[in-house]
C-alpha cells in the first residue's frame, strides 16, 4: 500500500514510517500541514496518517479540507486528546478510524491493515473456515477435524470476529469494540482471559495453534 | 408552570384586586356623601312646610294654606292630612296613617293608587293650630340615586374592570413569555448547550431586556473560559503526549530480540509504567473536560441495564480468575438519558473497583428501576464504617485522593464526576457484610 504519514514529531513519525515500510508498504513522511494537505488532496495514496495538532495546518481541517473536496481516501487520526467530544469530533470531521497516544506500533498497523479498502464480498458467506476450523453462521454451530465445539455466545462472537478478519491482527480494542461495542482501554487483562478460555476450546484439544498471539498489538487466526 | 408562581401574573392580579376595592370605596362614598346630602334636603323640605304652618296664628289661615299647599302638591312630593275637632278633614291623604315623626314608610303602607306615589316617605305627626297634622314627605330622590349608582356600577365600572383585567392579562402573559425565555435559555446552558443565547429584539433600556443582554453577556463569558479550559487541555495533552510516545517509540527500539531475558523484563516494566502514567493523565484530563459540563450535548437514550450486562459479560473470566464471582442482575431494558461511552466507563471503573479493593467473593451488580433508576454494584468485602462513608464521598467529589494506590482512587473520582454529569448521585452503604456503591440517576 502506499501511505502518507503525516507527523510533526520526526522521532514518533520515523518510528512509523520504518515499521510501515518493513511490512512492505511504500511510505512518504511529511511534518508540515499545509504542505501536506497538497501532497495528500494530489492523490495516489491508499490510507493517510494525520496527527492532530500540526505545524501551520491543523490536521481536523486536513481532514475536513479532504472530504470536502470528497476525496474518498481512508484517513486514520493520531490525537493527543481522548476526551469522547474529541472523538466525536474526529469522526465527524471524516476520519476514519482515531487512534490515542502513545500507541504501540501494533495497533496501529492492524487499524492501518482494516483501514485498507478491500472490495467488499460479493455475498455474505454462511460459513467461515480456517485450516481445519468451520463455523457455520446459520447453524451456529463450530467444528474442529469434525470435532463439534460448544461455544457460549460471546466466545463465538469473538472467534467470529477473529475469523472475518482472518490474515489481520486484531487488537484488544478492536476486540471490544466488535464484540461488547464498547470504546475504552480497560486497565485489567479482561480481552486476554477471554482469549484464553476460547483457546481452551478451540486450541488447546487440538494439536496446531489456531489463535496466534501478536506480542505488542493483539490476535490473529491465520489465513 | 403554576398561573399563580409567575410574577408578572401574581402582580397583575394584585393589582386588579386592589384597582377593584379602590373604586368600589370611592364609589360607596360618593353614593353615601350625596345620599346624606338628599336625604338632608328632604328633611329640610319638611321642616320649612312645618315652619310655613306653625308661623300663622289663626286657626282659619291654617287651614286655607294647608288646603292650597295639598292642592298644589303632587302625591308623589308630598301627602298631607290635617284633622281638627268639629271641622273636615283637609289634604290629599284620605286615610289616617300611623307612623312615628321622622320615621321612613313604603308606600304599601298607604293604600293609594301606587302609580301617583314615591317609594317611600319620611313622616311626620304633630299638634299644629288647633289640629292634627300628618306631613309626608316623598324621597323619591334618595331611590332614584340608588338606581343611578346602580347603573354606573353596571355601565361604567364594569366595562373598565374587564378592560383592566384583559389588559392586565395580556401584560402579564407577555412578562411571563419573556420571564419563561430566560428561564429556558438559562436551563440550555447550565445543559452544556453552551450556544444557546436570548433573543434581543426592541428596547435595549427595558429591565427584562437587559436581564436578557446580561444573561447572553455571562453566555459567552463561559463558553470562553470552556473553550479556554479545551484550548489549554489539548496544549497539555500534546505536550506530555508527545514525550510519552517517544518514551514507547525508544522502548520499542530497544527491545529488538538481542536483549537477555532480564532486560527485556525490565523493558515490560518500563512499558507498563508509561501505560499508567497515561491511564492517569487520561483520568484527570478527562475529569477536568467533564466538569466543563460539554459532553452533555452528546446525550441519547442508553439502556443501563443492558450495559451493564456487556461489562458484566466483559470482565467475568476476569473476575474469575481473581477469584470473585461476577453477576448482573438486571430485568428488562433500564433507558436513562446519557452518554453510553461514559456510563460504561463509570460502570467498568466500579468494577475494576470492586475487583481490586474486595477478597475473593461475589460481586453483584444491580439495575432497579422500581423508582428512580438506581444501579449498584454489591461486594463481600469490608466495606467501609459508617463514619467513613461521609469522607470518602467528600474526598471522591473534591479529588484529594491518596496518591499511593494504583489509580484507583482516580478511578472512582472520574465515577462520580460522570455521575454528575449525569444529574445522578453516589451513594455508599452497608451490604452487612460488604459495601454497596449505588449510582441514583
Amino acid at each position: 500500500m502506499k501511505i502518507l504519514v503525516i507527523e510533526d514529531d520526526r522521532l514518533t513519525g520515523q518510528y512509523l514510517v520504518d515499521g510501515l515500510r518493513e511490512e512492505g508498504h511504500v511510505v512518504d513522511l511529511l511534518t508540515d500541514g499545509a504542505q501536506a494537505l497538497v501532497q495528500a488532496a494530489s492523490g495516489g495514496y491508499d490510507v493517510l496518517i494525520v496527527d492532530r495538532m500540526l505545524p501551520s495546518l491543523d490536521g481536523l481541517a486536513i481532514v475536513r479540507t479532504l472530504r470536502g473536496a470528497k476525496a474518498p481516501v481512508p484517513i486514520l487520526l493520531l490525537t493527543a486528546l481522548d476526551g469522547v467530544e474529541d472523538r466525536i469530533e474526529g469522526l465527524n470531521a471524516g476520519a476514519d478510524d482515531y487512534l490515542v497516544k502513545p500507541f504501540v506500533f501494533g495497533e496501529l498497523s492492524a487499524r492501518v491493515a482494516a483501514l485498507a479498502r478491500r472490495p467488499p464480498p460479493t455475498e455474505e458467506p454462511t460459513i467461515l473456515r480456517a485450516r481445519d476450523l468451520e463455523m457455520n453462521l446459520v447453524t451456529r454451530r463450530v467444528t474442529r477435524a469434525g470435532k463439534a465445539i460448544d461455544l457460549l455466545p460471546r466466545e463465538f462472537a469473538l472467534l467470529e470476529c477473529l475469523l472475518r478478519r482472518k490474515g489481520r491482527v486484531q487488537t484488544r480494542t478492536m476486540l471490544l469494540e466488535s464484540v461488547w461495542e464498547i470504546h475504552f482501554d480497560p486497565q485489567t487483562n479482561v480481552v486476554e482471559t477471554h482469549i484464553s478460555r476460547l483457546r481452551g476450546k478451540v486450541d488447546k484439544p487440538f494439536e496446531q495453534e489456531l489463535i496466534e498471539t501478536v506480542r505488542g498489538a493483539g490476535y490473529r487466526v491465520q489465513a | 408552570m403554576s398561573r399563580l408562581r409567575s410574577t408578572p401574573l401574581r402582580l397583575t392580579a394584585t393589582l386588579v384586586v386592589v384597582f377593584v376595592l379602590f373604586t368600589l370605596t370611592g364609589y360607596a362614598t360618593a353614593y353615601f356623601v350625596t345620599r346624606t346630602s338628599l336625604s338632608r334636603e328632604v328633611n329640610a323640605r319638611l321642616e320649612q312646610t312645618l315652619a310655613t304652618l306653625r308661623s300663622i296664628a289663626e286657626s282659619d289661615e291654617i287651614r286655607e294654606r294647608i288646603g292650597e299647599i295639598a292642592a298644589g302638591a303632587q302625591p308623589r312630593d308630598m301627602l298631607m292630612r290635617y284633622t281638627e275637632p268639629g271641622k273636615p278633614v283637609l289634604g290629599n291623604l284620605p286615610f289616617p296613617i300611623r307612623a312615628a315623626s321622622y320615621s321612613v314608610i313604603g308606600h304599601d303602607e298607604i293604600p293609594l293608587p301606587q302609580s301617583t306615589m314615591a317609594d317611600s316617605y319620611i313622616a311626620w305627626r304633630g299638634p299644629v293650630g288647633k289640629g292634627r297634622l300628618t306631613l309626608l314627605v316623598g324621597r323619591d330622590s334618595l331611590n332614584e340615586l340608588g338606581e343611578i349608582f346602580a347603573k354606573v356600577l353596571l355601565f361604567s365600572l364594569m366595562p373598565a374592570l374587564l378592560l383592566v383585567t384583559a389588559i392586565g392579562a395580556l401584560v402579564a402573559r407577555k412578562a411571563r413569555d419573556r420571564v419563561e425565555a430566560i428561564r429556558s435559555t438559562l436551563a440550555r446552558l447550565t445543559s452544556g448547550q453552551h450556544d444557546a443565547r436570548m433573543v434581543i429584539a426592541g428596547n435595549v433600556d427595558d429591565d427584562l431586556e437587559q436581564i436578557g443582554v446580561a444573561v447572553n453577556r455571562m453566555a459567552e463569558a463561559q463558553e470562553a473560559s470552556i473553550e479556554a479550559l479545551r484550548q489549554v487541555s489539548a496544549d497539555v495533552a500534546h505536550d506530555l503526549r508527545t514525550p510519552i510516545q517517544r518514551v514507547a517509540v525508544l522502548l520499542d527500539r530497544l527491545d529488538d530480540g538481542s536483549l537477555t531475558d532480564i532486560s527485556r523484563n525490565t523493558v515490560a516494566e518500563a512499558r507498563a509504567e508509561t501505560t499508567q502514567i497515561v491511564a492517569t493523565f487520561q483520568a484527570l484530563l478527562q475529569i477536568a473536560q467533564l466538569e466543563g459540563g460539554q459532553a452533555r450535548t452528546n446525550f441519547t437514550e442508553v439502556d443501563i441495564a443492558a450495559l451493564v450486562t456487556s461489562l458484566v459479560d466483559v470482565y467475568e473470566p476476569a473476575s474469575e480468575e481473581s477469584g470473585h464471582h461476577l453477576e448482573a442482575r438486571v430485568h428488562g431494558p433500564a433507558m436513562i438519558n446519557g452518554d453510553r461511552t461514559l456510563l460504561g466507563r463509570l460502570i467498568a471503573n466500579l468494577i475494576e473497583n470492586a475487583l481490586r479493593h474486595t477478597p475473593p467473593g461475589r460481586i453483584q451488580l444491580t439495575v432497579d428501576d422500581s423508582q428512580s433508576l438506581v444501579l449498584s454494584v454489591i461486594d463481600e468485602g469490608p466495606g467501609i464504617p459508617e463514619s467513613e462513608r461521609t469522607r470518602v464521598l467528600q474526598r471522591l467529589y473534591r479529588m484529594e485522593r491518596s496518591r499511593t494506590s494504583e489509580g484507583s482512587g482516580l478511578g472512582l473520582s472520574l465515577v462520580a464526576a460522570i455521575a454528575e454529569l449525569h444529574g445522578a448521585t453516589l451513594i455508599l452503604d452497608d451490604a452487612e457484610p460488604g459495601l454497596i456503591v449505588s449510582v441514583r440517576f
